[in-house]
């Protein structure tokens, strides 16, 4: 009885992580964003130098976004225009670094970062085939 | 013989007018220039004339002749050979006698040295006597005394050779029995030493105080450094979880997670921004004062919160670029 409640409960949690999966998405990288103090300061040398955003997540908090991941069975809504409206509120200077760089450049590069975590998911089972 | 006809001559001269002028221009000539030879001639002849006279007079009375010495020195005949060997026999006799006085004088000398050795071994052994008896009479009067003689005494004893060869301590209260001033100066040495003692005490416990206090210090440093180790520690396993957790709530909340795919529209700020020709980084919003960032080599701003597009204005080296 206990089992058959746990497994409901998990369910249940299961059903509504994904129902409300952008929702913790924007909050986990506003956050992520303010733990890892990322400011146009740290971007434009990444997106100058085309350097992958991966490369200052450590392990725990990749850990972490797997976990969340593994609820979510569609993140057909994670691109770049989602990400930039995501954090214009809390990160405003970094929205205005993507939407403002000429020629779309660091747009194009926050596009190939989440191409690339997307990629990451799936290579990790996370997410089905596209 | 012909007969001249006297009313006929018989050459005639032609006077040309200009060459008989030139012609008497040249007898005047010739005419100065015999007087010339004349007066010459007639000056020669009185010189000469002259010479001749002094000449016969000289002749009648000749003059007085200059002084002259006459008369003749014999200076004898000169026999060189006999004078070197007078000479020869003169150094002979000069180095014989210089032989004879060196002989003399060593003689003399070896003579002098003996005597020198002589009074020395006499001095030598009145000396040793002398201190064969000093040290028999210092024996004698050694057994008879006591071994340590009373330090009073001896400083007494000094002082009076002290005074006796004039010097004196300076600042010596002379009044003073010698024991009473011993015992002075024993005291004075007892609180020199004290307070050398003290000093030495007050450096050491201030160094001790020193030492205690840095290694205070190094142990708050350590315990802060532990704790901050402790919090980063603690920060990097409970933070995600906790502000992840809120994050998520946060998400939640913030509008149901929506996300509005369509930006609003943007409006042409009438502010402008001037940057350098290289800048980039985050400034403040000229319309709402929210940040904002300048990418590089943007011309343009946009500003997440109120839409607005800033112009900028590249300046390089304080000229602004066209």
């Amino acid at each position: 009885m206990l089992d058959r409640m746990k497994g409901i409960g998990e369910l249940t949690l299961k059903g509504m992580v994904a129902a409300n999966a952008p929702s913790i998405f924007k909050g986990m990288v506003n956050e992520l964003l303010h733990q890892y103090h990322i400011t146009p300061e740290v971007i434009i040398p990444m997106v100058e130098t085309d350097q992958s955003l991966w490369s200052l997540v450590n392990e725990k908090h990749y850990e972490k976004i797997k976990k969340v991941a593994e609820q979510v069975k569609n993140i057909d809504w994670l691109t770049g225009d989602w990400f930039i409206e995501a954090i214009k509120k809390e990160h405003p200077a970094l929205a205005s670094l993507f939407l403002g760089w000429p020629r779309g450049k660091a747009k194009k590069w926050l596009d190939r970062q989440i191409s690339e975590t997307k990629k990451k998911l799936v290579e990790n089972n996370l997410l089905p085939q596209p | 013989m012909a007969v001249e006809d006297v009313f006929n001559p018989q050459s005639k001269v032609i006077t040309d007018p200009k060459v008989a002028q030139e012609k008497e221009g040249s007898d005047e000539a010739r005419y100065w220039e015999e007087k010339r030879k004349t007066a010459r001639s007639k000056r020669e002849f009185e010189s000469e004339e002259r010479a001749a006279r002094q000449a016969d007079n000289m002749e009648a009375n000749p003059p007085e002749p200059p002084l002259q010495v006459k008369g003749s020195v014999d200076l004898g005949h000169f026999d060189m050979q006999a004078q070197q060997k007078e000479l020869k026999e003169t150094i002979d006799r000069i180095q014989s006698e210089a032989k004879t006085k060196m002989d003399t004088l060593s003689e003399k000398n070896e003579h002098y040295r003996d005597e020198l050795q002589k009074i020395q071994i006499t001095m030598v052994e009145g000396t040793l006597k002398a201190q064969i008896e000093s040290l028999q009479k210092a024996l004698t009067e050694g057994l008879a005394k006591p071994k340590d003689p009373n330090i009073v005494d001896q400083v007494n004893q000094i002082e009076q050779i002290a005074g006796v060869l004039g010097f004196a301590r300076p600042g010596a209260d002379a009044a003073l029995p010698s024991e009473i001033r011993l015992q002075m100066y024993k005291m004075e040495m007892d609180n020199t030493q004290a307070q050398r003692q003290f000093e030495w005490d007050k450096m050491m416990s201030e160094r001790t105080w020193q030492l205690e206090l840095k290694k205070l210090e190094a142990d708050a440093q350590s315990r802060s450094i532990q704790v901050q180790q402790e919090k980063e520690k603690r920060g990097m396993w409970a933070t995600p979880f906790e502000s992840l957790g809120t994050a998520i709530a946060r998400g939640l909340i913030d509008n149901g997670g929506a996300v509005s795919g369509s930006p609003a529209k943007r409006k042409r700020s009438s502010k402008q921004l001037q940057a350098g020709e290289n800048d980039s980084g985050t400034i403040e919003c000229p319309e709402c004062g929210e940040p904002m960032a300048i990418p590089p080599k943007a011309r343009s701003a946009v500003c997440p919160s109120c839409e607005a597009v800033i112009p900028i204005q590249r300046v390089s080296d304080g000229e602004p670029d066209a």
